[in-house]
């Protein structure tokens, strides 16, 4: 099972992440969520690997994806492209999966430079969830999503998690609910 | 009037001159300086002072006529544009290399820095000293290529996307993923205009030089001639050609480099269109 125990993660002087603890169960969904700057995004950038911790114990996964709180696709590449180059999947394969979510037919042609900010998040999901592994790591998701559309990636979410190890930070406690997470952490803010 | 009715006066908004426009243009500057020059040149004249514009014309003739003409540019085009093509290996692979390695690029920032500081006669004279004139523009034009290429492919590397270079990491993307996706589209735009530069410079410190070195057959000893005989009309006739070749080889090679990130759909990078 992933976990942290006693993580201390400061950034210059300031600790972004103070003696926290925390299990998350495999398989399952574990919903992160707290105020803006209490560390959410710190904690999944140390599980994924990008960010050392001053101190504690990390016990991460072995191949995570992640949906990172920005797009992060490669701007000369076309949605399918930088799927396909990321996942490992086919383009085909990839343009399924975009259809699946709402994608204009017609937008598949465009370079992800020319997407509009929903489209390049629901291509940053599609992306997260078409590679394979062992966990998925989602960083407000589905921020800037209209209802409609949030009901049809939700919908290929829940259907492409496929038994993963989930962490959910959002905000939003229907993204927890709607995901059936079976864990919510709560994070403070150290003051 | 107010503010808004100014801007919305046709009138009054600055015309924007369209391709043929400026081409005219551009031509009229150029045939008013040439007048200019014309006109100077009866005024001194000497043809040994100041030639005027058409017997330059007419030398050039001569000169493309000659049955050595071609032997003559492609003597220094070739040893030239060796030395530039060496340089544009080696200042893509150090700078590759250093970007990777901060010891490699401590070693080489002194090599850099001393390149660019010293004047080029004091690297010919040397070069002159160490091996023969017949190779010494190669050695020229590459030592005054490298460090443009060089620092250009680092800083390009440099200014590779932290945020893709993270996602690169946990997507697992192998290192030819890494270079074509991400560092070849942060590198091309450091990378073109280093080739516009370099491609001038390596032109003018080649033929200097060939001046200095004079090797047999080459633009340089040319000239080296044209000023012993004090043959005006015939260098600058040369140096006319000299700029012909330099401006044609680079627009030809700036048209293959678009053509290469057309190539691989990243023509918009030169355009500065990023996410």
């Amino acid at each position: 099972m992933a976990s942290v125990h006693n993580l201390i993660v400061k950034r210059g002087e300031a600790e972004i992440l103070k003696n926290f603890s925390a299990e998350f169960p495999e398989h399952q969904v574990t919903a992160v969520s707290g105020r803006s700057g209490c560390g959410k995004t710190t904690l999944l950038s140390v599980l994924l690997n990008l960010l050392p911790a001053d101190s504690g114990e990390i016990h991460g996964f072995q191949k995570p994806s992640a949906v990172f709180q920005e797009d992060r696709l490669l701007p000369y590449l076309t949605a399918a492209k930088n799927i396909s180059v990321a996942a490992g999947c086919t383009e085909t394969a990839a343009e399924k999966a975009l259809l699946q979510v709402g994608f204009d037919p017609e937008d598949l042609k465009k370079n992800a430079v020319q997407l509009s900010g929903g489209m390049a998040r629901r291509v940053s999901i599609v992306r997260a969830m078409l590679t394979s592994g062992d966990a998925v790591l989602l960083d407000e998701p589905f921020k800037g999503l209209d209802d409609l559309t949030r009901e049809k990636v939700m919908q290929f979410v829940k259907e492409n998690l496929k038994n993963r190890t989930t962490i959910l930070v959002t905000h939003d406690p229907r993204d927890a609910k709607d995901l059936a997470a079976a864990k919510i952490i709560e994070m403070e803010t150290e003051k | 009037m107010t503010l808004s009715t100014i801007r919305n006066n046709p009138a009054k908004q600055k015309k924007v001159k369209t391709k043929k426009q400026k081409a005219i243009a551009a031509t009229c500057a150029v045939a008013f300086w040439l007048l200019v020059w014309h006109v100077v040149s009866l005024c001194v004249g000497s043809e040994l002072v100041l030639v005027s514009p058409v017997k330059v014309v007419q030398t050039l003739f001569t000169v493309i006529f000659d049955p050595d003409f071609l032997k003559t540019v492609w003597y220094s085009a070739a040893r030239i544009l060796g030395g530039f093509f060496t340089a544009l290996t080696l200042g893509t692979v150090l700078g590759w290399v250093a970007s990777r390695f901060w010891v490699v690029e401590t070693l080489l920032r002194p090599i850099t820095a001393a390149i660019k500081a010293t004047p080029v006669a004091s690297f010919i004279i040397l070069v002159l000293l160490w091996f023969s004139g017949k190779n010494l523009s190669v050695i020229i034009s590459m030592l005054m290529v490298f460090p443009v290429i060089y620092m250009n492919v680092l800083e390009g590397i440099r200014s590779a996307d932290e945020e893709l270079l993270e996602m690169a990491q946990v997507f697992r993307l192998s290192v030819s993923k890494k270079l074509l996706y991400i560092y070849l589209p942060a590198v091309a735009p450091f990378f073109v205009s280093a080739c516009s530069v370099s491609l001038g410079l390596c032109w003018k410190s080649g033929i200097a030089a060939e001046v200095i070195g004079t090797p047999d057959g080459s633009i340089g000893a040319v000239f080296y001639q044209a000023k012993i005989f004090l043959q005006t009309s015939e260098l600058l006739a040369w140096t006319v050609v000299v700029v012909a070749v330099s401006v044609a080889f680079e627009k030809l090679f700036m048209l293959l480099l678009r053509l290469v990130l057309k190539k691989l759909k990243m023509e918009d990078v030169l355009n500065g269109k990023r996410a």
